[in-house]
């Protein structure tokens, strides 16, 4: 069952701020459904065209760890596979990153339902879902106050 | 209907029934990894196309106007810069829009959430 949860939309809060500051090639704008917030873990997929992305993702690595919200935060860089430089950046609770998903493949669906981030998380999932929400306002305000922007 | 005919009729049948079985495994081959955050449309259709021999193209797809293009991803809709997806045969393989579509469905679909256009 979808639940809403949210008063104020920041789904699309840190996309924005992201993609008016940076060059983008491609970007998942919502990091979570409004209307459907346990769809997903929050989180933002993208990927810099800049010159210096190198170490724009770096300094946006270590400013995300250092924030201290409800959860922990982090970039997860890609897994490197042939197509490497095609691959998303994601910002996305540390908890998440520490699955290693995405350093793994899944041989079938139930496989990964075994191990997606419901299975793992449990009965901590939708409170988990609700508190890193709650971060993404204040992370938003952080990364902009932190990258001087 | 002459031989020749109805031999084309048939080698085509067989054809198109051959791709829809094919694609629809394709669809299947990629349910669980596609839910990879980190993996990106277009290389989701790079890969079903080099599972797929090479066979087919990729489609890319883009707003005619703003930033963000609106696609069904198991059943929300997320905004992207573009969307890509493979397209095999007559249809459009994309394993997080979930079901098997013909190229124009998906496309009519699409246009559908950009009421703006899409262009690809």
């Amino acid at each position: 069952m979808k639940e809403t949860y949210i008063q104020y939309d920041c789904s699309t809060e840190l996309a924005d701020l992201i993609s008016s500051n940076l060059t983008i090639s491609q970007m998942r704008r919502t990091m979570f459904h409004v209307d459907d917030i346990y769809s997903r873990v929050p989180k933002l997929s993208f990927a810099l065209q800049n010159s210096d992305k190198e170490s724009i993702y770096s300094k946006l690595k270590h400013i995300l760890e250092s924030y201290k919200g409800n959860v922990s935060w982090t970039l997860q860089y890609p897994k490197t596979k042939k197509h490497s430089s095609r691959k998303l950046y994601v910002i996305i609770p540390l908890k998440i990153a520490n699955m290693g998903l995405l350093e793994r493949g899944f041989a079938d669906i139930q496989d990964y339902n075994k191990n997606t981030e419901i299975g793992f998380l449990g009965d901590e999932y939708e409170d988990f879902c609700k508190q890193a929400i709650n971060d993404v306002k204040h992370l938003s305000a952080y990364i902009k106050s932190n990258m001087d922007w | 209907m002459a031989d020749g005919a109805l031999t084309g009729a048939i080698t085509g049948a067989i054809t198109g029934g051959i791709k829809h079985i094919r694609a629809t495994k394709l669809l299947n081959s990629m349910n669980a990894n596609a839910l990879d955050s980190g993996y990106d449309c277009i290389e989701i259709a790079e890969d079903l196309q080099s599972l797929n021999k090479g066979r087919g193209g990729i489609l890319t797809f883009k707003p005619k106007s703003g930033n963000w293009i609106k696609v069904m991803e198991y059943g929300n809709v997320d905004e992207f810069t573009y969307h890509s997806v493979y397209k095999y045969g007559r249809y459009v393989i994309d394993p997080r829009y979930g079901q098997l579509s013909t190229t124009g469905q998906y496309i009519s679909m699409l246009s559908k959430l950009n009421p703006l256009g899409i262009i690809y």
